[in-house]
């Protein structure tokens, strides 16, 4: 299979969830009823729009065809994990602690009544577990349910996996031609032991580690690519899987060139425009009124306009950086402001981590803990093999192309990967629990995963790069050497 | 000559690329499909409220399966205590049956979304599940 049709293939499944996700988001929003009918519908006609409107042709083949035990062993390894990750999903229910009170609840829910208009979600008595946590996951599993049951709907996990996988490789070899380096890629995602690991976190514990890795390689390969459309998917996406997503899509927006940043911008916008009122109706507040959509449009009003003034001639290259100071300032002063409005909501979400700032002042002392603990657990052998080893070698190598002006164009996925990283070391300041050792334990190794495949992306074309400079040199020496 | 060498960086990336790959590979038998087998049969031995309580060091198995087994799928269960650890569990063990909060719901209601509120009370105290005449 060529990868230009596989690609085509891949990126018409991707936007057919998204459209899914954006269908199913609108109709719980206007109180109705997901149909069973809208996911087939929402996947297969992307599909088919993503083939038929394919126009670019593969890159030319780039580097020596790729060795055949290559091929072989990448796709026995994902092969081999694959069957295994089904039999995990499928032979039981959720066995995971989030995936059991959490996501599957919320699953099944949704399954015997796709609306927010039941008891589980609308009365304020029923208990159960983060009631204003995003519900792509279980929107999803609840449309296959419908068709498939519930079991055989745990097919879901694996091929979020696969996805991940392909994502990844395909996206290197679009990138750079080089179909090696494609399969590389793809191996060293499909062994990397996190998510395929029995562990909370895996690909089929039931939680939502996985699907945001998913939509985190997606925008990362949109951004490689240059694929406006991809990108203001997953960012569009991204809140509606986990709360850390909303954060990552900042970024994405930040961080994007100039060229893409509309169409992040474009997602981010009715994401949340649609997400905010939805969370406040699941944290069992008060409507919203008309106040909140207004307030969204006019913030991301406020944020395009700083981006396009800040991308203007005026401050040339330094326009990103600047871009991102700013954002950064107006979005820690935003949280002071709101800090009252924060500190009175009903949300463990919002009142727990951003409406007490204070708690910053009282973990500085730990900071050390959480950057040592964070360290430990990215170097963890049995988490992450050397995914992390390799993206330091990797981020070093880039910023020394980028001192020589030969950057590998790969800036702009560095600085997103850095303000995830640095959104998960502030996740532990602001984080309500008490006992850093213990929410370290428990949480450092999710949030890193989600960085995973991004952090994969980057290396393999920082590799490339690197490759691609030296070809030229020898070339160039040849040359002269013939003159 | 010196143009054409590869910097010492890419050999340190691909001999870590390399044992990252061997790593996951090797780990392979085991930790993916060995340890996920064992987990899949232990729990279809157990059956999923014992193991998932088991796993979890938590307490409560016969408490959630006497109510399981006495109350029809569709109740109400009222629940006292703070909601986590066990009872954090309870609300998908007990699925579909609905866990309400005691305070939140009238003593002499008896019906709560056209289902039948369960006549006992689930408390968790302590760590421990047990049941109360409401």
């Amino acid at each position: 299979m060529r990868a230009a049709w596989a690609w085509s293939l891949l990126r018409g499944l991707l936007l057919g969830g998204a459209v899914y996700a954006l269908v199913a988001h609108l109709l719980l929003y206007a109180g109705a009823s997901v149909s069973r009918l809208w996911l087939p519908l929402c996947v297969a006609a992307s599909m088919a729009l993503g083939l038929l409107a394919r126009r670019r042709r593969d890159l030319d083949p780039v580097g020596a065809p790729p060795p055949r035990w290559l091929l072989w062993s990448t796709m026995g390894v994902v092969v081999f994990v694959a069957v295994a990750l089904a039999y995990g999903s499928v032979a039981t229910s959720d066995r995971a602690w989030d995936g059991v009170v959490a996501w599957g609840l919320k699953a099944a829910a949704l399954t015997a009544d796709p609306t927010l208009d039941q008891p589980y979600f609308a009365d304020i008595a029923v208990r159960h577990h983060s009631p204003d946590y995003p519900l792509l996951q279980p929107l999803l599993l609840a449309g296959l349910a419908q068709w498939l049951g519930e079991q055989p709907a745990r097919l879901l996990f694996p091929l979020l996996w696969l996805l991940f996988v392909a994502t990844g490789g395909l996206a290197m070899v679009r990138r750079s031609g080089d179909r090696t380096l494609g399969y590389v890629l793809a191996l060293c995602l499909a062994t990397t032991p996190f998510f395929v690991n029995t562990s909370g976190g895996g690909a089929d514990s039931g939680y939502a580690e996985m699907m945001l890795a998913l939509a985190l390689i997606v925008a990362a390969a949109a951004l490689l690519l240059g694929d406006a459309v991809l990108l203001g998917a997953m960012a569009m996406v991204l809140p509606w899987i986990k709360p850390e997503g909303t954060a990552a899509l900042l970024a994405c927006f930040v961080m994007a060139p100039r060229r893409l940043w509309f169409g992040a911008l474009l997602g981010g916008l009715l994401a949340m425009v649609l997400w905010l009122p939805l969370q406040l109706q699941l944290g069992y507040q008060p409507a919203p009124g008309p106040w909140l959509p207004i307030a969204t449009l006019s913030a991301f009003g406020l944020a395009a306009g700083c981006r396009a003034l800040l991308d203007g001639r005026r401050f040339g290259v330094r326009g990103r950086s600047w871009s991102v100071l700013t954002m950064a300032m107006a979005g820690a002063l935003a949280l002071v402001v709101a800090q009252p409005v924060l500190a009175a909501q009903n949300s463990p979400l919002l009142a727990q981590y951003l409406g007490d700032l204070a708690r910053i002042g009282e973990k500085l002392g730990e900071v050390p803990a959480i950057v040592w603990g964070l360290v430990d657990h990215a170097l963890r052998p049995n988490r992450f093999g050397l995914t992390f080893v390799v993206l330091g070698i990797a981020a070093i190598a880039a910023w020394r192309q980028h001192r020589r002006g030969r950057g590998a164009g790969v800036g702009a996925l560095l600085l997103w990967l850095g303000f995830g990283l640095g959104a998960v070391f502030v996740a532990f300041l602001l984080s309500p629990e008490a006992d850093v050792q213990h929410h370290l334990r428990s949480s450092a190794s999710r949030l890193l995963s989600h960085w995973v495949g991004v952090a994969w992306l980057i290396s393999g074309a920082v590799w490339f790069r690197a490759r691609s400079l030296t070809a030229a040199s020898a070339s160039r020496g040849l040359d002269s050497g013939s003159d | 000559m010196e143009a054409t060498t590869r910097p010492r960086w890419m050999l340190w990336v691909g001999v870590a690329v390399v044992a990252h790959c061997v790593l996951g590979i090797s780990r392979i038998p085991h930790a993916v499909i060995g340890k996920r087998w064992r987990e899949v049969a232990e729990f279809q031995d157990e059956g999923g409220v014992a193991w998932r309580l088991r796993v979890a060091n938590l307490e409560g198995v016969d408490v959630i399966e006497e109510l399981r087994r006495t109350t029809p799928p569709d109740a109400v269960i009222v629940t006292r205590g703070a909601f986590k650890g066990v009872l954090e569990y309870a609300p998908r063990l007990l699925w579909p049956r609905l866990c309400c909060s005691e305070t939140l719901t009238p003593a002499d209601e008896i019906r709560r979304h056209d289902r039948p509120i369960a006549p006992v009370i689930l408390v968790s105290e302590g760590g421990l599940l047990r049941l109360e005449q409401r």
